[in-house]
């Protein structure tokens, strides 16, 4: 299977220009400029913000779910006890506030409602307040597997296992999911090239490299850093290089659309291959690091 | 996989070895005496162990040498050899790739996740056994009807046997166990969407212990190869585990039946534990034995040096080897030993000289500031203006030849005489002692002349504070001597350091391998320094309290770098601490032994009592494969003593926020003009102390 043919455009400056009249349209509340102008800016029936108690905010704004759970299982219980999400529903997800593990539950709940189309928005920024200094999550309090996104084959056989991180530059997170799973041989890192900004990729490199002794020997690959098709069809190939792999698992550390690449790949494949998705969980992540909007990408999912 | 690489130190981890590099790079610690890793073990007797240790002490590296391919290996891969020459087989599973947090949450019940995980283990434990079983059938040739007869008794262990069809041989029952498996893998994935365990579809058809003992008994009654045979489930990663889980493998270690036994390899943070799940708690030396490995290790200096030894020579040997480049273990030893520079401190002092060639000192500026300092706030010696001040910089530079060392001593005794003396004594009075005891130094070094003292004792201290207030490298951790004594104990903080000096000696051109090449000092250092910060940052330490305990460090060590990089240092190469950790809260306790847990600390056996109060006070170390990331000593000398309130708010979370201001007062009781304020002597007269105060 070919990923890189599914659809994705872009708008540059915040002038998204979508007519589409979605049934549910969700972002996550950061408090950034980017996610408050596409918010306004599409046209749904219902439209829902949605408040990560990660970064400790309390929106002065109408359209609010507010999560009483730092779990991604338990987050959006409420949230579709109060919707009824149809199998055909048309719904439209800004993911650039959302935290990373919570959007892949949150995308692989919907799929287990029946829901096969997705439409994906996500905005880089001019650029980030701090530079390369940006930090975007707390102290890791436990690397674990995503809710749900376990494989359902795990083999005991560990000794052909893959380790795939999408590497950004937090060398912290990238060093805990090393450590976690520093048993497993063949590690795979995943470097956002082209990046979001044109000294990120070179950050990236520097920052994996304070993380050196902690991951070992370690095999790069790139794919955009905004492309998540790309990034899928990068996991397939390294799974295609390794036929006698048993265990997989991939951790979403850089952009979203990376992390929205490793949801798509596991979606389309966990009921043959023994995907894990794997992240360093923090209870507190940093709102309000991104100044502007650059270009908007959006992604249209399809799933089997 | 090493033999590809072009540094003979890369693979610092077990895990990137492959089983025949286990075996090529094994070295027994010991293997004479009575303290080797075999003989620890026992692999003869059934007492369980609890293989402790910290990140890379060599645990993976051990239980994987005694698994059932290893040895193998060790006999020609001949199967029989096995059995009846080492009459057990190592069963070596990880507990990584249970994914045990899987188990938990998800709006089921925590007795649920219980009978769940208990029954899930055993398939997943028993899948290696089965295997290997499988394995031996095979190589024996061993008749199909006691294979036949050995998977019907296997089946009959579980509830449903009867209705268990198809299932005749070892692969058979594998798949089974797969199968059985799979429906769990699913129902757990499932459980974040549905929120509940459907136990219709899992069905429980064993009870705990079955499967894990009862196998083995079954094999080892109906299989004449296998009589006598011990079965020994080595597990690693036992601190992945949760709480709960870890009391469910502590209760089979309790309950353990013949032909079975356990090793279980944990980190000494994971070791958590000892309760059984009825709340029993475990005896060491009856029902199991530690065998912690740091410790065992950390006690055996010498038998460390011997062992670090033969570790990088028998990497070097093979790295030569895979270039057809035939040597002894003796020489290549010999040569690369020869090519490390060797410390000098005459280089660091003409850097320094050479730094400063056009501008003054930092300490002679930093005196300069501190006897301004002393006009301004103390008043007291009005005798002392400007232009005196410059004669009593001149006074510390006399008859040293620029040389910045023999100033820091003459400094260091200036100012441990102006916090001793009476405060109307003149300053130029005390310069004029210091340089007359100076002098008469030079000349004829008598024993009882302060400078011998100063100079024995002080010198590290005064090396490091000038690198320090020069921005120039102290080499003083360099040479292979120096990188054992600083991995402590840790085969893999060794290795790490050699794997950057080669790394950091070939960037700079130095063909460290070559046998005409060198290992610069500047190398030797920024290896050393990177493996500190590699060990400072790699702890798994994770959540709120993961943060405390490395704000907690950071105090710790900001107090001894200050002990060290002071006016009036109090101790010499201070790099102990006693403390009384049992009168303390139960938060700073706790601290204290995380970070024993992590080896950020180690503890000294020889604590002592308190004078006063007769209560023992624990003697602990920095690790030495700290000291360098902040310019520590690593020699075992001084040490000092951390009260209740001190060690509170360097230990205690809930007290950090005092720890500011007693920092600050240490600050100034070790550092001119401010130590005043705390010397005993006091002015002669009230009206100057009414001024001072």
């Amino acid at each position: 299977m070919d990923y890189t043919i599914f659809y994705k455009t872009s708008y540059l400056d915040g002038n998204v220009f979508i007519t589409e009249n979605y049934d549910f349209f969700f972002s996550g509340y950061d408090d950034c400029d980017r996610t408050k102008a596409i918010f306004d800016k599409i046209s749904a029936k219902s439209k829902f913000w949605i408040n990560f108690p990660h970064y400790n905010l309390s929106p002065l704004v109408t359209d609010i779910y507010k999560c009483n759970s730092y779990l991604e299982d338990e987050c959006f219980i409420d949230l579709f006890s109060a919707i009824a999400v149809q199998p055909n529903a048309k719904i439209c997800v800004d993911i650039t506030g959302f935290i990373r593990p919570h959007l892949i539950f949150f995308i692989n709940f919907l799929y287990r409602q029946g829901i096969k189309k997705i439409d994906f928005l996500y905005s880089e920024p001019q650029h980030y307040k701090k530079a390369e200094d940006t930090t975007f999550s707390g102290f890791v309090d436990k690397a674990r597997l995503i809710e749900g996104c376990g494989s359902a084959t795990n083999l005991v056989n560990t000794d052909n296992d893959l380790l795939i991180i999408t590497a950004g530059y937090d060398d912290k997170l990238i060093s805990s999911i090393s450590k976690e799973k520093d048993k497993i041989k063949k590690k795979y890192y995943i470097f956002g090239f082209p990046s979001l900004q044109p000294d990120m990729y070179q950050e990236s490199i520097l920052k994996i490299y304070q993380a050196k002794e902690s991951i070992g020997k370690r095999i790069d690959k790139f794919a955009p850093a905004f492309d998540p098709f790309v990034t899928a069809q990068t996991i397939d190939n390294i799974i295609k290089e390794n036929p006698n792999h048993s265990n997989i698992y991939l951790s979403p550390l850089s952009t979203k659309p990376h992390a929205l690449g490793i949801a798509f790949y596991y979606l389309w494949n966990y009921q043959t291959k023994p995907i894990n998705i794997i992240f360093p969980f923090s209870n507190v992540y940093n709102p309000k690091t991104a100044i502007g909007i650059k270009k908007t990408w959006k992604y249209t999912f399809e799933l089997p | 996989m090493i033999n590809d690489l072009d540094n003979p130190f890369s693979v610092t981890k077990a895990t990137e070895f492959s089983d025949s590099e286990i075996l090529a790079y094994w070295v027994n610690f010991n293997a004479k005496e009575n303290v080797s890793i075999e003989t620890i073990l026992n692999p003869n007797e059934y007492l369980p162990k609890y293989v402790i240790g910290g990140k890379g002490c060599g645990k993976t590296h051990i239980l994987r040498y005694f698994s059932y391919s290893l040895q193998k290996l060790r006999n020609n891969n001949s199967v029989i050899d096995v059995l009846e020459k080492y009459k057990y087989i190592g069963l070596y599973s990880v507990f990584g790739g249970l994914n045990s947090s899987r188990f938990s949450g998800k709006n089921v019940d925590d007795s649920q996740w219980q009978s769940i995980f208990e029954y899930y283990f055993e398939l997943y434990i028993c899948d290696n056994l089965l295997r290997t079983v499988r394995e031996v059938v095979i190589s024996l040739e061993s008749p199909l009807s006691i294979e036949a007869l050995l998977v019907q008794n296997i089946l009959s262990i579980f509830s449903n046997f009867k209705e268990v069809t198809n299932v005749s041989t070892f692969s058979d029952l594998i798949e089974y166990f797969n199968d059985l498996r799979r429906k769990i893998d699913l129902q757990i994935q499932n459980a974040a969407f549905t929120r509940q365990l459907d136990f219709e579809s899992i069905k429980i058809l064993f009870s705990p212990g079955d499967l894990i003992f009862g196998i083995p008994d079954s094999i080892s009654n109906n299989h004449p190869n296998f009589k006598d045979v011990k079965f020994i489930y080595i597990f690693d990663e036992y601190e992945k585990l949760y709480e709960w889980q870890k009391k469910f493998v502590n209760t089979l270690v309790w309950d353990k039946k013949t032909p079975v036994t356990f090793w279980i390899g944990a980190r000494r943070y994971g070791f958590t534990t000892r309760r059984t799940k009825t709340g029993e708690e475990m005896k060491s030396g009856s029902e199991f034995q530690d065998v912690n490995l740091d410790e065992i290790i950390r006690s055996n200096e010498d038998l460390y040096k011997e062992f670090a030894d033969k570790l990088y020579t028998n990497r070097l040997v093979k790295f030569y080897e895979s270039r057809n480049i035939s040597t002894s273990p003796e020489e290549a030893s010999k040569m690369f030993r020869e090519r490390f520079e060797n410390y000098d401190q005459s280089k660091i002092i003409n850097s320094i000289i050479k730094k400063n060639i056009n501008k003054e000192y930092e300490h002679l500026s930093k005196f300069r500031q501190k006897l301004n300092s002393y006009i301004q706030t103390y008043l007291l010696d009005t005798s002392l203006n400007g232009k005196s001040v410059e004669g009593l910089i001149e006074g510390i530079k006399a008859n040293t030849e620029n040389d910045p060392l023999e100033q820091k001593y003459k400094l260091f005794r200036f100012y441990y005489l102006w916090h001793k003396v009476d405060r109307l004594t003149p300053l130029e009075d005390i310069l004029n002692r210091v340089n007359s005891e100076y002098d008469s130094y030079k000349v004829s070094k008598q024993n009882d002349n302060p400078f011998i003292e100063i100079k024995d004792k002080r010198k590290k201290d005064l090396i490091a504070q000038l690198t320090k207030e020069n921005n120039i490298k102290n080499t003083e951790y360099s040479g292979i001597e120096n990188f054992i004594q600083l991995s402590q104990g840790n085969a893999r903080s060794f290795i790490i350091i050699l794997k950057k000096t080669i790394e950091y000696s070939k960037i700079r051109g130095e063909r460290p391998l070559d046998y005409d090449g060198r290992i610069s000092l500047d190398s030797q250092y920024l290896a050393v320094y990177d493996t500190s910060k590699w060990f400072y940052e790699d702890a798994e330490l994770t959540g709120e309290l993961g943060k405390q305990v490395y704000i907690s460090l950071k105090n710790l060590t900001d107090y001894f770098i200050q002990e060290r990089f002071c006016d009036k240092p109090i101790e010499t190469t201070v790099s102990q601490f006693y403390v009384k950790a049992e009168a303390l809260s139960i938060e700073a306790y706790d601290c204290i032994e995380l970070m024993k847990m992590h080896s950020f600390i180690i503890e000294r056996d020889n604590g002592r009592l308190a004078k006063t109060s007769g209560r023992k006070e624990r003697l602990f170390q920095i690790n030495k494969i700290l000291a360098p990331l902040w310019n520590l000593p690593t020699v075992i000398r001084g040490s000092i003593s951390l009260n209740d309130e001190i060690a509170e708010a360097i230990f205690n979370f809930n007290c950090h926020s005092s720890f500011e201001k007693l920092y600050k007062k240490r600050k100034a009781q070790l550092n001119a003009p401010d130590f005043l304020k705390y010397s005993s002597k006091k002015p002669r007269n009230t009206e100057s102390q009414n001024t001072l105060f």
